[in-house]
């Protein structure tokens, strides 16, 4: 191997050059370049024009046999000019992607709010394109959709974005253990004034079996509810001001209000007073495997909206059944989660990104989808289908319990506020000493509240809001 | 007492007690040895046996308490099952492919330009090196962004490129490291090499690469190893499924809200390990001394 040697002047000149064209590429703006088709493509448009929309979702083993073997085959063999790009990222990851993908000018045509970022932090950064020409061009029927939940992620009367799926957050009970103990199952009914936080606890304690021998225990409750606005949202107490869930930035936050004071004072009541929740070790181990109530172990569980597909197929182990949360004082309500398809402002080809949306909510995707997943659907005409799912509750318990959550909620702060995802830490990290039992929440709160409002007031001067 | 040690005849040898003989002492100390390595070995083994016993569980069994440490009956069904729902064969090529290409481009390059920083001399080449160091102070993440945005603009997304190419043009900490093995080489050979006319590049690959083939080999496996479970960088440049490799093939199984079916994770997670493990029974001697030069453990 003889090599010409660069002599050290030439040397040091390239390698000066070259730092300096890394160091003002690194430093550039981020100009979206133009997009230039790949040999490979070139060589497909001179024979015939192909558009390519880019799909971007979450990593899940029920979604994506749904959208490699049955939507994309079905969407491009209808529409030969568009070849569908899907990329799927794990949650944890989704947005460190989608940030790259912004900065270099290349968002995805069509995603969902799967990571971290709610809706809102979308809508905020000017992602989201407003749906509604392409609806009232295309006579696009919406009629079908349940009407509240087309309205969710509505800004000022424009649609920007069409749901996929939704469901408030439940009471899944085993009724494997409540027959051996011999009590009788939580009410389906939302209305049903006796289901109170007192007798939800008296039923709790009747299913409670050892709990401090890891080993036996059954746990007459769980909760998996998420995020922790869902407790004090069961005393009907909001922590941020109604606007905030349409402007997206909240004024002040009302952690230190009586009612969220005592709905986290019972929530650690729960574990460390009345021990009919697992400690926060036993969780732990619960959660080894999966979801606790998957391990017969657990009486009832508050859970998302989730709990639908998490527990699809759990007949096989034991039977359960649905309920509605208890009532903790007047004005309960339960978390709502939306997901919607959202169309990218920055597209270079709307139309073909919109002609793809349109079938990823016409029925028969979001049908194969409610198959697929057993996800609710956000048809009328899809609901007493899914109500059939599941073998071990009458399709009459399913949808009473499901209809009465979605009609006593309201939409899941994570998708309506901006930076939610930094809030939630803010509030989960302050909260800790109550979760974990050594304080109680009237000492905690006050503290938190103060945090959590100099947290909001940051994120809103950084929107300069 | 010294009366009853002059009686006995000088010949004989007092004898020792059994507990107290060499080669008793020798073995006792070799059994305790090899009681505590084995406790050790149990503990470290556990997560892997835990493992092996949920990849041959069903979704729900697995989720049991106590755990089942022997799945009855054993689910091998879960191999196939994993490994072909998405396409592992190609992940394990690609990966393979990756580890290999870049700690080869890491070792040469990094070797080079080591040399020069051990034995050359030019005008700042203390500057460099010390911008060469400070690279290291820079988290991947900061650099990440702007350089998906180099890449895009190179059109490079989407293909193994960005990922290998880079590796050509060195890394800092193997550079340093290399750097310090070659200060060792005594200049005297050196010196007699440029006497017999040896050009410079024939000074390192003639003198330096032989000399030094064990930091190389280290280098090597260390780089190989980095780029085998690295999953940050191939997860913000791969989007096609059969350009992926194994380790974020592996996070295609991860589902959001606790949906991960974790016996097929563990399938696939066993399946992957196991290239690695065999490679470590081959090449044990050049990882421990990896471990002895660089006193971490890769």
């Amino acid at each position: 191997m003889k090599e010409k040697q660069l002599s050290r002047r030439e040397f040091l000149r390239l390698a000066t050059v070259v730092g300096a064209g890394a160091l003002a590429a690194a430093c550039a703006p981020a100009t979206p370049a133009p997009a230039q088709p790949s040999a490979g493509e070139a060589a497909k448009e001179a024979a015939k024009e192909v558009t390519t929309v880019t799909w971007y979702v979450r990593t899940s083993p029920e979604e994506q046999p749904w959208e490699k073997e049955i939507v994309i085959p079905a969407f491009e063999e209808a529409h030969p000019d568009i070849k569908i790009n899907l990329v799927i990222t794990p949650w944890d990851d989704f947005d460190t992607k989608m940030q790259a993908m912004i900065a270099a000018g290349d968002p995805p045509d069509i995603w969902s709010h799967w990571g971290p970022s709610g809706f809102q932090d979308y809508v905020i950064r000017g992602l989201v394109a407003d749906q509604t020409p392409f609806i009232e061009r295309d006579n696009f029927d919406l009629s079908d959709f349940v009407p509240e939940v087309l309205d969710i992620y509505k800004v000022e009367g424009k649609y920007y974005g069409l749901p996929i799926l939704t469901g408030a957050s439940y009471i899944f009970y085993n009724k494997k253990i409540f027959d051996e103990a011999g009590v009788p199952y939580p009410p389906t009914d939302w209305n049903d004034a006796n289901w109170t936080f007192e007798q939800f606890l008296d039923t709790a304690q009747k299913l409670t079996q050892n709990p401090d021998d890891p080993t036996k225990a059954i746990y007459g409750f769980h909760d998996g509810t998420w995020p922790l606005d869902a407790w004090p949202w069961m005393w009907g107490q909001d922590l941020y001001p109604e606007e905030a869930y349409k402007t997206g930035f909240a004024s002040e936050a009302y952690l230190d209000s009586p009612k969220a004071i005592e709905a986290f004072q019972a929530r650690q009541d729960l574990t460390f007073k009345h021990k009919v929740a697992p400690s926060p070790a036993a969780t732990e181990a619960l959660s080894a495997g999966g979801n606790p109530f998957h391990t017969g172990r657990v009486a009832m569980q508050a859970i998302g909206v989730w709990g639908w597909w998490v527990h699809k197929g759990l007949e096989e182990q034991f039977d359960f059944g649905v309920a509605a949360l208890p009532i903790g004082a007047e004005g309960r309500k339960a978390v709502i989660f939306t997901d919607p398809w959202m169309l990218s402002s920055k597209t270079d080809h709307p139309d073909e990104a919109w002609e793809f949306l349109k079938f990823l909510v016409s029925k028969d995707s979001q049908k194969a989808y409610m198959e697929a997943v057993g996800a609710p659907p956000v048809r009328k005409s899809l609901q007493a289908d899914f109500f059939k799912l599941y073998p071990s509750m009458t399709p009459q318990e399913a949808e009473e319990a499901f209809i009465g959550g979605v009609q006593h909620g309201a939409e899941s702060p994570n998708h309506l506020l901006v930076r939610f995802d930094q809030i939630n830490n803010v509030i989960t990290s302050a909260l800790d000493p109550v979760m974990l039992g050594e304080k109680p929440a009237a000492e905690v709160l006050p503290e938190a509240d103060k945090e959590l409002e100099k947290t909001l007031e940051q994120i809103r001067r950084e929107f300069g809001q | 007492m010294a009366e009853r040690t002059l009686a006995r005849p000088a010949h004989i040898v007092q004898a020792v007690p059994w507990w107290q003989r060499r080669s008793v002492r020798r073995k006792a100390t070799t059994i305790v040895a090899t009681i505590i390595a084995l406790i050790g070995a149990v503990v470290v083994m556990i997560p892997f046996v835990w493992m092996i016993s949920t990849s041959l569980k069903t979704k729900f069994t697995a989720l049991q308490l106590p755990p089942q440490w022997i799945p009855r009956p054993p689910h091998w069904e879960n191999y196939p099952d994993a490994l072909t729902f998405l396409p592992f064969h190609l992940f394990f090529r690609n990966t393979f492919m990756y580890a290999t290409l870049t700690a080869f481009g890491e070792t040469l390059s990094c070797s080079l330009v080591a040399y020069g920083f051990a034995r050359l001399r030019a005008p700042g080449k203390n500057v460099l090196f010390l911008i060469v160091l400070g690279t290291l102070m820079l988290p991947y993440q900061v650099t990440m962004i702007p350089q998906y945005v180099l890449f895009k603009i190179l059109g490079w997304i989407d293909t193994w490129k960005p990922l290998i190419v880079p590796t050509f043009f060195g890394s800092a900490y193997l550079i340093f490291l290399l750097r310090q093995f070659y200060m060792s080489i005594h200049q005297d050979i050196v010196d007699a090499a440029r006497i017999d006319g040896c050009s410079y590049f024939d000074i390192w690959w003639r003198i330096f690469a032989p000399l030094s083939r064990p930091a190389l080999m280290t280098v090597a496996i260390l780089s190989f190893m980095y780029h085998w479970n690295d999953y940050l960088g191939p997860l913000i440049y791969l989007s096609t499924t059969e350009k992926l490799p194994v380790s974020v093939g592996l996070a295609n199984f991860t589902a959001a809200y606790g949906g991960t079916p974790w016996h097929w994770l563990m399938a696939a997670s066993v399946t992957a390990v196991t290239p690695l493990i065999i490679i470590f029974f081959f090449m044990q001697r050049y990882f421990i001394q990896g471990i002895v030069i660089t006193g971490v453990k890769g």
